[in-house]
């Protein structure tokens, strides 16, 4: 290399000069993107992923088709495509056509940032898939004002302008769901216990479960945590039997609760499990999670007494009005797409977001401010019962503070019985997101 | 000649930001970024013959560096970049003992407990790492400049936006650790670092101080890690403990050997092929929506890529840098027939 031949103090001179004339000059903030794409057509004034001539607005849907979270990533693509195909079919949002342009990310935020910057500057509105995914590009997304909308329930979501989350988050519905015990299944005067996850996303739980200590004076017998790795759950299920609590709360994922509930059944200890949204899925009742798949070793413990707070209506729901047309919807544009929660929320997210889309063309502004504008003012938006209803105000907070109930049985389709949607408590209603966003 | 092919080739580097579109540039600059820790990696692994697993530990111990300086306590960028190489490269030097001792399969399984240390450590000290759920991590800000996203820096009617920033700020620090490395490879330190590799036995009689050299290339190669890290942190906004794991550290001893152990071009030319390609496969024309049936894509990249590493060092056991060579040997002599 000739790299040495560089005489040092001519090197060092040229470093030295570009610097200072680096340094002469400093950053600004781009104020470009207001400028550039004010072609208005029709009345409505357009932005990045807005064609006015043929009338179509693209979203973007980064999600994790592989890796550890593409089991649920999968249906919940499926789902938000299938209620768009169904919308374009329809004559879209007044006429305007939604395409979706689809990412893989595979849960790994390195590349989920690749892929929102490969794909920001051609889409209206964005999906996106994980916490921590999503944390990676949330200052990106603020500063651009592109409203983004993530699939995941952590608390912190409620305080930024910019998300447009879906769903009453984590501690709301454990805080409801322990008051729906206290109060609908004797719960008064009981022993309750919790197993959590000893991260963020336990923690959420844990915050719900204080909250509804204090709020219903109820009497904590026990508390155990484990690792997302773990595998073997004696320790904590011991606790939890020693301490003769009757209701245990699950802030866990499937992984994790699967175990948890065979090894309690396995030593002979049943009590009434509560399960936070994630901790139930359709695989731990049949293998494939079909409806007529071989069933686990665990359904029937599952089916003595199990209620799960689940972040949608349970699949084939007659009390949910919009069930029928996402059932329909599904076979017409997701042919062979079996039950599963994560469709339907997928489905509710879609349905979300074209009325997000739809106050913005009303308000005829397309633009990054416009759908943001849409976003703030969009005031209550019914989901059909499909998921709790969603209220976004100027003033931020949870989307939603209802909680969608229903209790595990073997015997129904998706396995669930609705018992309560739309469950609301005190101490749920008084949750300060802000608290556990700090 | 040679000089002339290099500032052909800086200049190229310098243009490529404009003809590429906001996802590749994204790519282009976490290639760089890698390229500076792959080019660390080199110095004790390629030259001095240290097999390390633990290159991840150093290059979180640069990302955190920059988030307790930069985020917690709010120090410019000035700071906290070097700051970062140092607090790696004294990590470096606090492991480099047991590299005196150990050698081979040995230490490298030694420094696949760095690894884990490292993660254990993360996971529980929540004020450092935030926890599992992760921390964000400051952008690059120093006196007038600020390289948070939304920012644009104006040079005449040329704006450069938050990724071009972090594009040039990487290529700077990997043409200077590229500059320093070459001539350190001809320095009296570089030379023992070769002997040590060559044969330790011969070094240590020749007199030279194996311990010294050892634990001076761990430094060496600690703090372009750290350095790495704090940008590669710094970039992506938001880190995770479990991200730097043991995947992380076979990715750059890949890079270093598929480009070319011990050479000083092989580092960057492997963290391209390891840091890009899965991107590039991904963005072929054949192969655009996903989500469909069939094996899925992601899948298909990867299977294409691990393929791709195998005929790799089948075809050309010196890396990518010896396929170069191998070039001129066929142009140069097409020169000299005419």
């Amino acid at each position: 290399m000739t790299l040495h031949t560089l005489r040092r103090p001519i090197a060092l001179g040229a470093v030295l000069v570009a610097s200072l004339a680096l340094a002469a000059c400093g950053t600004g903030s781009s104020s470009s993107n207001n400028s550039s794409s004010n072609n208005t057509s029709g009345g409505v004034k357009s932005g990045p992923g807005v064609d006015v001539g043929a009338k179509t607005i693209r979203i973007g849907n980064i999600s994790a088709l592989t890796g550890p979270l593409g089991i649920l990533g999968k249906p919940a693509v499926a789902g938000d495509k299938a209620y768009f195909k169904a919308l374009n079919a329809a004559g879209g949002i007044d006429g305007w056509k939604v395409k979706i342009t689809v990412k893989d990310s595979g849960y790994v935020p390195q590349t989920h940032v690749q892929l929102y910057n490969q794909i920001k500057n051609d889409i209206a509105l964005l999906q996106s898939l994980g916490s921590p995914t999503t944390k990676a590009i949330r200052s990106s997304v603020d500063q651009e004002g592109l409203v983004t909308m993530p699939l995941s329930w952590d608390s912190v979501w409620g305080t930024d302008k910019t998300l447009a989350p879906l769903g009453t988050p984590y501690a709301v519905d454990i805080a409801n769901l322990v008051d729906y015990a206290v109060n609908k299944k004797g719960g008064k005067g009981a022993k309750f216990g919790i197993i959590y996850q000893n991260d963020e996303y336990g923690m959420d739980g844990l915050r719900g479960y204080e909250a509804a200590l204090k709020g219903e004076g109820l009497n904590d017998a026990a508390r155990a945590t484990y690792k997302v790795t773990d595998t073997d759950f004696t320790a904590q299920v011991q606790k939890m039997k020693k301490a003769g609590a009757k209701f245990v709360v699950l802030a866990a994922v499937p992984s994790a609760s699967g175990p948890i509930v065979g090894t309690a059944a396995s030593l002979g200890y049943a009590p009434t499990w509560l399960m936070m949204g994630p901790a139930y899925v359709e695989q731990l009742i049949t293998k494939d999670g079909s409806e007529h798949g071989t069933p686990t070793p665990i359904a029937g413990a599952l089916g003595k007494s199990t209620l799960a707070a689940t972040f949608v209506a349970p699949w084939g729901d007659k009390q949910a009005p919009g069930m029928a047309k996402m059932l329909s919807d599904a076979k017409k544009y997701a042919p062979g797409q079996q039950q599963s929660i994560y469709f339907t929320y997928g489905y509710a997210q879609g349905e979300l977001a074209a009325a997000i889309l739809k106050k913005a063309i009303e308000n005829g502004d397309l633009s990054r401010q416009g759908i943001l504008n849409a976003r703030l003012n969009l005031g209550t938006v019914k989901l059909g019962g499909l998921a709790p209803d969603v209220t976004y105000t100027p003033q931020l907070g949870p989307p939603s503070r209802k909680s969608i109930i229903a209790a595990v049985d073997p015997t129904a389709t998706d396995f669930l019985k609705l018992v309560a949607s739309g469950y609301e408590s005190a101490v749920g209603r008084s949750f300060d997101i802000k608290k556990a966003a700090s | 000649v040679k000089r002339a092919r290099l500032v052909a080739l800086a200049a190229a580097a310098v243009l490529l930001p404009f003809g590429m579109s906001g996802g590749q540039l994204t790519t282009a600059t976490f290639v760089l970024i890698a390229a500076i820790g792959a080019v660390g990696l080199n110095v004790l692994t390629g030259y001095t013959g240290q097999i390390s697993l633990g290159h991840a530990f150093f290059l979180a111990a640069g990302a955190y560096t920059a988030a307790v300086l930069g985020g917690n306590d709010g120090v410019s960028a000035i700071v906290w970049i070097p700051a970062a190489g140092v607090v790696a490269a004294l990590c470096g030097v606090i492991v480099g003992p047991t590299a005196v001792r150990l050698r081979g399969l040995y230490l490298a399984i030694v420094t696949i407990g760095l690894v884990f240390i490292g993660q254990h450590i993360l996971f529980n000290v929540t004020s450092l790492s935030g926890g599992p759920q992760g921390r964000s991590i400051p952008a690059v800000q120093a006196g007038g400049f600020d390289f948070s996203p939304g920012q644009v820096l104006r040079l005449g009617s040329i704006t450069i936006d938050h990724d071009g920033l972090y594009y040039y700020l990487a290529l700077a620090l990997l043409a200077l650790s590229l500059a320093y490395v070459a001539n350190l490879s001809r320095t009296r330190f570089g030379r023992a670092m070769e002997a040590v590799r060559d044969g330790e036995l011969a070094a240590a009689v020749m007199g030279v101080h194996l311990t010294k050299t050892k634990l001076g290339s761990f430094a060496i190669s600690s703090f372009l890690a750290g350095i790495s890290g704090a940008l590669f942190a710094s970039y992506l906004s938001f880190v995770q403990p479990s991200q730097w794991n043991l995947l992380l550290s076979i990715q750059y001893l890949a890079a270093i050997i598929v480009g070319g152990i011990g050479t000083v071009w092989g580092p960057v030319l492997g963290s391209i092929f390891v840091f890009a390609l899965p991107d590039l496969l991904k963005s072929l024309p054949f192969v655009s929506e996903s989500g469909a049936g069939g094996v899925p894509l992601t899948d298909l990249t990867s299977i294409v890529y691990g393929v791709l590493i195998v005929v790799v060092f089948i075809v050309e056991p010196h890396g990518l840098v010896g396929l170069g060579s191998r070039l001129r040997v066929v142009t140069t002599s097409k020169e000299a027939s005419p």
